[in-house]
């Protein structure tokens, strides 16, 4: 018996490795969720190798980052690398929330995996907010300058994103802890329910019925293809953060707005110019509602697209929405919503 | 316009014209002794971006939905 059986004897691998998933699990769009996998691995390691350097006080924030960036050996390439990843792993589980979303994999008996995955779609936005905010370049004081005020609005719900909430802590210190331990903790927990009920329910069916014996194969080939698909990101990962730096601007000036948020917000940024600030909370609360009750809104049992005419279409019409907002944000000059 | 000064009461603003080469470094740091605040550039980064990763998801959800009405027989012929 050698190490490697003796290891799996004791540690009960078997329990994860040796079992079957259907053939189409190795399909491109059912290998999302662990190709998200792979750049949260390149964010963690990154990210540990990044917090080394970085002093998360407003007066020292931005300075750090510089030294990071110009005088750290390799410090641009790990940052440009945290930055890319980022980038993907979002667009990644935008895609993997797509895919789930067309192929109906959030019926029944998958309501809490979909809501799981849900909450997981959400904790990436504010680790991409919490990571913007760090910068604290001009781009991110604006953007903690927004959620302050849509704080203040919320009252008691925004309470602890106000800075009087602690009284010698700086807000941006507490964005870092988010960051670096809240957020994690509670992404080890949610990840850690979503891949338990996959083990439990399995992979979800292809749309045109439960996969035959024959079509199964096991799933350290499925896990073999994941990682396939991991190494090619990984690979896209190092030579773009070889030539396209991540961006930092200008250290951050209060109570002046000349910036645009990044893309994966800008579209709240559409929000903001065409109706006020006031209206984000409304607008992010009901997508948030939208996207609860999707598993209980479509109540049909097949997961055929033409028998699910009504939430495909919302689907289409949601990111069309999105895609206009945006564009029309990206267009348009910078415009001041603060102190209206 | 010209890299320099402009004072109005006690506001001292810098100027200058990056078009022309002229640059902050060129301002008289004696004439403005307590400069910290200047005006900045729109920034404008992210544009381009939006529409790459929000093509990305476009193409994704067509090339899914695709797939998947293939799939489930909607190109079948009989």
């Amino acid at each position: 018996m050698n190490l490697l059986s003796r290891l799996k004897e004791r540690l009960g691998w078997s329990v994860i490795l040796d079992h079957k998933v259907p053939k189409h699990s190795n399909d491109f769009g059912y290998c999302l969720g662990g190709l998200t996998l792979s750049a949260i691995a390149v964010l963690v390691v990154t990210g540990v190798i990044l917090e080394q350097f970085y002093h998360p006080a407003p007066e020292e924030a931005y300075a750090t980052i510089d030294f990071v960036i110009t005088q750290v050996s390799g410090g641009a390439f790990v940052r440009n690398l945290h930055f890319w990843a980022a980038q993907f792993a979002t667009v990644i589980v935008g895609l993997h929330m797509i895919r789930v979303l067309v192929a109906g994999a959030y019926k029944k008996p998958r309501e809490l995996q979909w809501l799981v995955g849900a909450a997981l779609l959400f904790l990436t936005g504010a680790f991409m907010f919490t990571g913007t905010v760090l910068k604290w370049d001009q781009e991110a004081v604006e953007g903690l300058g927004h959620n302050v005020e849509l704080a203040e609005g919320l009252g008691a719900l925004g309470y602890w994103f106000v800075p009087n909430f602690a009284r010698d802590v700086p807000l941006l210190t507490r964005l870092f802890v988010a960051h670096v331990s809240m957020l994690p903790v509670l992404g080890l927990i949610l990840l850690g329910a979503h891949f338990f009920l996959i083990r439990v329910l399995g992979i979800s069916s292809p749309i045109n019925g439960v996969p035959r014996k024959s079509e199964m194969v096991s799933f350290k080939e499925h896990m073999k293809r994941v990682l396939g698909y991991g190494a090619v990101l990984v690979g896209v990962l190092l030579v773009l953060s070889a030539i396209a730096p991540a961006p930092l601007g200008p250290q951050g000036v209060e109570a002046v707005e000349v910036s645009k948020p990044p893309w994966f917000v800008m579209w709240v940024y559409g929000i903001e110019n065409l109706w006020g600030l006031e209206v984000v909370p409304f607008a992010t609360a009901a997508i948030a509602i939208i996207l609860i009750i999707v598993p209980f809104l479509d109540r049909v049992k097949t997961t055929d697209p033409r028998r699910r005419k009504l939430i495909l279409g919302l689907v289409l019409v949601g990111y069309l929405v999105i895609f206009v907002l945006t564009a029309y944000a990206a267009l348009r000059p910078p415009q001041t919503h603060l102190m209206q | 316009m010209t890299a320099g000064e402009s004072k109005e009461g006690f506001l001292k603003v810098g100027v200058w014209d990056g078009s022309e080469g002229q640059s902050f470094d060129q301002l008289d740091p004696e004439a403005l002794p307590h400069l910290n605040m200047y005006l900045l550039p729109y920034f404008d980064y992210y544009p381009k971006d939006s529409f790459v990763w929000l093509s990305i998801l476009g193409v994704g959800l067509l090339v899914f939905t695709y797939k998947e009405l293939r799939v489930s027989g909607w190109r079948k012929r009989k």
